[in-house]
């Protein structure tokens, strides 16, 4: 039995790995911590641009609220892909924004300088007004995910929540501090 | 339904008008004569040098590695993941390893780079291509070509908090596999659901031993055909409906019980053609793509085609799982016998209308050993534990019902796993169990789920290795060492950091092996891998073992052909100094603008490089570097320099052929052609003048571009340097491979045939190997005997199948054959006159 407990949790450790691209599923609390912003905010616009090799979508977020990082107006985040000119780059999983839709984004800027969403798509979800109160969704909501702490099969805690229990779970894992 | 109806809406989507691309490739519609056609982007192989696309890797970016490892393995394991995709003969694209390079990377001609990227916590890697938004190609074929494509791999590759070193470090399978995904994206392939190593890592079932599966290859050589693969092959066409409505990017599989699967997306009028079947008996299901779970900003991550306007469209998923022709159980399908070239047609599948899939994406792991789990569960039929554990979206022990898809095991019990969210798997083996990848039904609350390649089947264990020696056998200055183990043979491939060394003998009882090392810089430490070809490693039993190399001085090289001209074959010459070359070094530029045809080690410090130079190379100056194993000797810095020479320069097309059967290695005395740039069919033959390591040869024929040549009968076998000389402008030395001479035919009488240069004068030849050709038919000698002035005479009986009257008559030994001389076959009573 010890042998067995111990390959599970190995196994545990196993399904931290996601879908391509190449990602390691991070927990709502992860992209607490390991964000250097988080915020709500609407995309104002999306522009190509080369940095290196790589062409990205520079997207403008003009915030409407902050939980983490500096206090500024709009924030410029970056996709990877999108066209310049006569070529188009292609990244599978790289998330497409939607002009005036709004979103919370949990950003991450790197040593490169380049405000980028965590997980490629994992950071990202959309707000939906239609409901009494705002609903947060991402890509795979109602699906069936492990906690990596418990082993437990659980409805990913992130895909269906509402904005006020995203704040609270935000401000509450930040000891308060925006 | 509202779903469904915005296909409808789609512009011109029903009206697709060439047939469906197989597998899933980046779809774009381009409209030609009224109708919407797809057009996946791919490189277009009339861009390349020798259909080669040159990959570079930028390590600006590398900040962190794991312990232990260093970049000159993490280099050699990219190395072997390009080369991965090399390994696909129906498939005319290759890839050539350029070595390293930094700052921005511009080349002028498609290339791939691999770098290492600022990526954001949750992002490990990604790869995609860059192409032009205008479609290419033939009118009812048309592409958007790729240009420069793209891996971006994480500049920290230390493990994460709770792994192990095995699951970042460059040795470990998953580097590997993550590193042969991100490049299959680079050359134009998507996700698929067939667990290959082109799937998401959810499901992916791929190893580093058995990197690549069918539908991999059905879907490299689908894009990318070599000639004779379609005849090669089945395909299986038809139409996905529901309500006889179509149904868009549905999943439609070929499943064969053998563990051969291969699929393709249906396209918006809902028609499908699966490609590449090899010969087999198969099951037919649709399926739809399973909902976007997090990290994924689509189903399975795949991008939607995009239409004529730019938009792109969904994936229509409210349906039920069916088997053709229209059954929920594989058991009650109907199978489907494929043979080579067979394209079948009208397989269309009517679906069910159902709610989105709850049950999907389910992963297996097994515990060969005490080191933990692997992935994906493997099962040895010849003892240890018999389960696999499962976790996947829906899935529950206490619910599924799973079934094996085909004989070979049965499912013996399902139950919760060790108090745990895992589903635990118990199997019984059949008889005659059989080796390789099978596949699960699951089936749970009114919904089923088909895992291709769910878990494997081996005969044995993994292998072990146990202890490095140095072997006792130790030639020259070789490095041979003993590894025992267990598990061990002749067809075991052993790694020193993702080079694999030369077994050169190996135990009956499979305790050891006997391996040449490859050569490697002073003191380096290898990891040691061994990996076997029913797909399992060393690494699913313990980390690796490393060996320490001894020390010795640091190798460098000189260049000895200091230009080469853009557009034109050329040749290396490379001097090194404590070099080891080998005929399987590799000379790379970091240029992207050369590609090395052949290599020949003359000695272990004389290299001669047959290269192309791209039409688009600018004028360079660039450093060339000599890969042995994991060894790398540089040049000096702008030792090579490239030119853009005028139009009227003699330019060298592709590479030197034999006349007598268009092999590169060219009989010496027999018929060679080269392609010469600047050559009319109205040149004068003394207008070119020619000479094979400075020996003259005589041009006996030109047409327009070409020139044919007698290779000069005293060259010995090996690489020639050839000068050419035409119309007074000297075109780049190239090397031609020089064989043994061919037999040269004296006469012909009655059933023998006279010839010379058959083998040494008065030496006795094997018949099994000369062969006579009539007609194409060949004959296996009767007999070979010496005979006066140097010659040997063979006798051989008519076959009846040769027709009568003049026919061609050749001779060959061990594969080179003669000019061919003409005879008269009369009757089977008096069959040949010449």
């Amino acid at each position: 039995m010890r042998l067995r407990i111990r390959v599970a949790a190995f196994l545990i450790a196993l399904a931290g790995l996601l879908p391509s691209a190449t990602l390691e599923k991070l927990t709502l609390d992860d992209m607490i911590v390991k964000s250097t912003e988080i915020v709500r905010g609407k995309v104002v616009s999306q522009t190509p641009v080369k940095l290196g090799s790589v062409i990205y979508t520079q997207a403008v977020i003009q915030t409407a609220q902050r939980w983490k990082g500096q206090a500024t107006t709009t924030v410029r985040i970056y996709l990877p892909g999108g066209s310049l000119g006569r070529v188009r780059q292609q990244f599978p999983g790289s998330p497409q924004l939607v002009a005036g839709s709004e979103y919370v984004f949990f950003l991450w800027t790197g040593t490169s300088g380049a405000t980028q969403i965590l997980g490629l798509s994992q950071g990202l979800y959309e707000l939906d007004y239609s409901k009494s109160q705002a609903v947060l969704k991402r890509g795979g909501s109602k699906e069936t995910m492990i906690d990596p702490n418990t082993g437990r099969v659980i409805t990913d805690e992130g895909s269906v929540m509402t904005l006020a229990e995203m704040s609270s779970r935000i401000q509450q894992v930040l000891g308060g501090n925006k | 339904m509202r779903r469904y109806t915005r296909y409808l809406a789609l512009p011109l989507a029903l009206l697709v008008a060439n047939a469906a691309h197989g597998y899933y490739y980046f779809i774009h519609y381009v409209v030609r004569d009224g109708v919407a056609i797809a057009a996946p982007s791919k490189f277009d192989l009339k861009a390349l040098v020798n259909n080669t696309v040159p990959v570079v890797v930028n390590l600006d970016g590398l900040q962190r590695l794991t312990t232990g490892d260093n970049t000159i393995a993490l280099l050699n394991q990219l190395r072997r993941a390009i080369n991965t995709w090399n390994t696909v003969p129906s498939s005319e694209l290759r890839l050539a390893y350029d070595g390293v390079v930094s700052g921005e990377f511009h080349s002028p001609g498609p290339s791939i780079e691999i770098t290492f990227g600022d990526l954001p916590p949750g992002l490990l890697a990604l790869g995609g291509p860059t192409a032009v938004s205008e479609p290419t190609g033939d009118v009812k074929d048309p592409f958007l070509p790729i240009t420069q494509s793209i891996v971006i791999l994480n500049k920290d590759l230390t493990p994460r908090p709770g792994f192990g070193d095995s699951s970042s470090a460059s040795y470990g399978e998953p580097f590997f596999l993550t590193a042969v995904h991100e490049i299959g994206h680079t050359l134009g392939l998507q996700h698929t659901l067939t667990s290959s190593v082109m799937s998401t890592e959810i499901t992916r079932a791929a190893t580093k031993a058995q990197p690549l599966a069918a539908d991999d290859i059905a879907g490299i050589s689908g894009l990318y055909p070599r000639a004779g693969f379609a005849e090669s092959v089945g395909s299986i066409s038809g139409r996905v409906t529901v309500g006889g409505s179509p149904v868009a990017l549905a999943s439609i599989v070929a499943l064969s019980p053998d563990g051969t699967s291969v699929s393709a997306l249906s396209q918006f009028d809902g028609t499908y053609t699966i490609h590449g079947l090899p010969s087999a008996s198969y099951y037919l299901y649709v399926h739809p793509l399973p909902p976007a779970v997090q990290g994924e900003s689509s189903p399975a991550n795949i991008i939607a085609p995009r239409n004529v306007d730019g938009e792109a469209g969904t994936a229509f998923t409210n349906f039920a799982p069916r088997f053709y022709p229209a059954a929920t159980h594989f058991w009650d399908a109907e199978p489907i016998f494929m043979t080579a070239g067979e394209k079948r047609e009208g397989f269309n599948l009517e679906v069910a209308a159902h709610s989105a899939p709850k049950l999907y994406g389910v992963t297996t792991y097994s515990f060969p050993g005490n080191n933990g789990a692997v992935k994906p569960g493997t099962l040895s039929t010849s003892g240890g534990r018999n389960f696999v554990v499962a976790v996947g979206y829906g899935l529950s022990s206490s619910a599924a019902s799973i079934s094996v898809v085909g004989g070979s095991a049965a499912i013996a019990g399902v139950k919760q796993y060790a108090n745990s969210a895992y589903t635990q798997i118990d199997f019984n083996y059949g008889p005659i169990p059989g080796e390789g990848p099978r596949h699960l039904m699951f089936e749970q609350g009114g919904e089923s789920y088909l895992l291709p390649s769910a878990f494997r089947l081996t005969k044995d264990a993994p292998p072990e290795i146990k202890a490095i020696q140095p072997d006792d056998s130790l030639v020259s200055d070789v490095a041979v060492f003993r590894i025992s183990g267990a598990r061990l043979s002749s067809s075991t491939v052993v790694l020193f950091d993702g080079v694999a060394g030369i077994v050169r003998s190996a135990s009956e009882d499979g305790s050891w092996i006997v391996v040449e090392t490859p050569s490697a810089p002073a003191l380096y430490r290898a990891t040691v891998v061994a990996m076997n070809p029913d797909g399992q490693s060393s690494l699913y039993l313990g980390p690796p073992l490393y060996l320490t190399y001894p020390d010795r001085p640091t190798g460098t090289v000189s260049v000895n052909t200091p230009t080469l001209i853009e557009g034109s074959e050329g040749m290396l010459e490379i001097i090194g100094t404590d070099t080891a070359f080998t005929d399987d070094s590799v000379v790379v530029f970091g240029s992207g603008t050369i590609v090395t045809r052949r290599v020949w080690a003359v000695s272990p410090t004389k290299l001669l490089a047959s290269v192309t130079v791209s039409p688009l190379a600018p004028d360079s100056l660039l450093s060339p570097r000599v890969l042995s194993g994991l060894s790398e000797a540089g040049s000096e810095v702008n030792s090579l320099q490239i030119v853009r020479a005028p139009a009227e320069q003699a330019r060298i097309a592709g590479a030197i052929t034999s006349v007598l059967n268009g092999s590169e290695n060219v009989p010496a005395g027999s018929r060679a052609v080269i392609h010469v740039s600047n050559v009319l069919d109205t040149t004068a033959l003394d207008q070119i003048q020619i000479t094979v390591n400075s020996i003259p040869a005589t041009v006996v024929a030109v047409a327009t571009g070409e020139v044919t040549y007698l290779v000069p009968l005293e060259l010995g076998p090996g690489p020639a340097v050839v000068n050419v000389v035409s119309i007074g402008s000297p075109a780049p030395r190239v090397i031609m491979s020089v064989d043994l001479p061919a037999p040269l035919i004296q006469s012909v009488e009655s059933n023998k045939v006279t010839v010379t240069r058959l083998a040494e004068p008065g030496a006795d030849v094997a018949v099994g190997r000369v062969s006579v050709s009539i007609a194409g038919v060949s004959h296996k000698p009767e007999l070979i005997k010496p005979g006066a002035d140097g010659t040997h005479i063979i006798e051989f009986v008519v076959d009846k199948s040769v027709p009568a009257g003049k026919q061609a008559l050749t001779v060959s030994i061990d594969g080179r054959p003669s000019e061919a001389v003409t005879i008269d076959v009369k009757s089977q009573d008096d069959p040949i006159t010449e």
